[in-house]
């Protein structure tokens, strides 16, 4: 008769450094994530192609506030006084800031201009 | 008369069982954070951006950031050996990728305080620097609790 031999122990896998190193991949991960997502609006500027059509579209931005072609315009208006100057939704609307206005004024309006479907926003010194 | 100060010692599998709930907890945290996770490179400095209605999450392949004095970094590089650096990254960059047909993406993370005279003031560099689609970071509006 064959012998197999004694029948062995079976190992048992220890658990617990493996608990220590997934923790510290936790940890890794869980420090170096940030879960909100932040958003990009799109922005062209000078000298990256597209050619200019129709008439003059320069909104600029101050302080005060915001003019279309030097009108001052109030900035929910902004969109609907645009309009009838652009023949395609991706004519190019020139964006230039003034003394006094930030990155979140040029965001309002961006905004603004995005939501009326202009997608082609040139920003210009 | 006897008496019983403990229990007597457990069984080595007893600790695996009581584990094993643990385990399944913490794989599946540690699952959800690196699915959940985009490593990006350390900002070089706080930049607290501008919120906006924009939907389009961020995906861009380089990062600069703007702080409120318009000071300009990328990575560690400040100033205008950033443009000089994020140009030699650029480069590098396009060696693997299509860069004529899917030109890389800039992300311009500039500080809300910013002027923006400052902001369009930095835009021909990065043309010089070669990039020809540059995006503006923004946080969701829903974020806006949290800055003042």
């Amino acid at each position: 008769m064959m012998s197999f031999g004694e029948a062995r122990r079976r190992r048992r896998l220890n658990l617990i450094p493996m608990i220590d190193v997934v923790f510290i991949l936790l940890v890794f991960f869980m420090m170096s994530s940030r879960l909100t997502a932040e958003r990009t609006l799109p922005l062209s500027f000078g000298g990256t192609g597209g050619s200019y059509s129709g008439p003059p579209r320069l909104v600029e931005l101050t302080g005060a506030g915001v003019t279309l072609n030097g009108r001052p315009v109030p900035r929910d208006m902004l969109a609907a006084e645009l309009s009838p100057l652009m023949e395609k939704a991706d004519d190019a609307v020139i964006l230039r800031p003034r003394e006094g206005a930030d990155v979140q004024a040029l965001f309002a309006v961006m905004d603004t201009l995005t939501a009326a479907g202009m997608s082609r926003l040139i920003l210009m010194e | 008369m006897r008496r019983r100060f403990s229990d007597p010692p457990r069984e080595r599998n007893d600790v695996a069982d009581y584990l094993l709930p643990l385990i399944d907890v913490v794989f599946f945290l540690l699952v959800f954070f690196m699915v959940a996770t985009r490593l990006m490179a350390p900002p070089p400095f706080k930049v607290d951006p501008a919120v906006s209605e924009a939907q389009d999450e961020l995906f861009g392949d380089f990062t600069l950031y703007v702080d409120a004095q318009g000071q300009f970094g990328y990575r560690d590089a400040m100033g205008p050996e950033a443009l000089a650096v994020l140009a030699g990254a650029r480069v590098e960059y396009c060696m693997d990728a299509d860069c004529e047909g899917d030109p890389p993406r800039l992300a311009v993370k500039a500080d809300h305080a910013l002027p923006a005279t400052q902001l369009a003031a930095l835009l021909p560099g990065l043309g010089q620097a070669g990039f020809r689609r540059v995006e503006l970071v923004a946080l969701p509006i829903s974020a806006q609790g949290g800055t003042p």
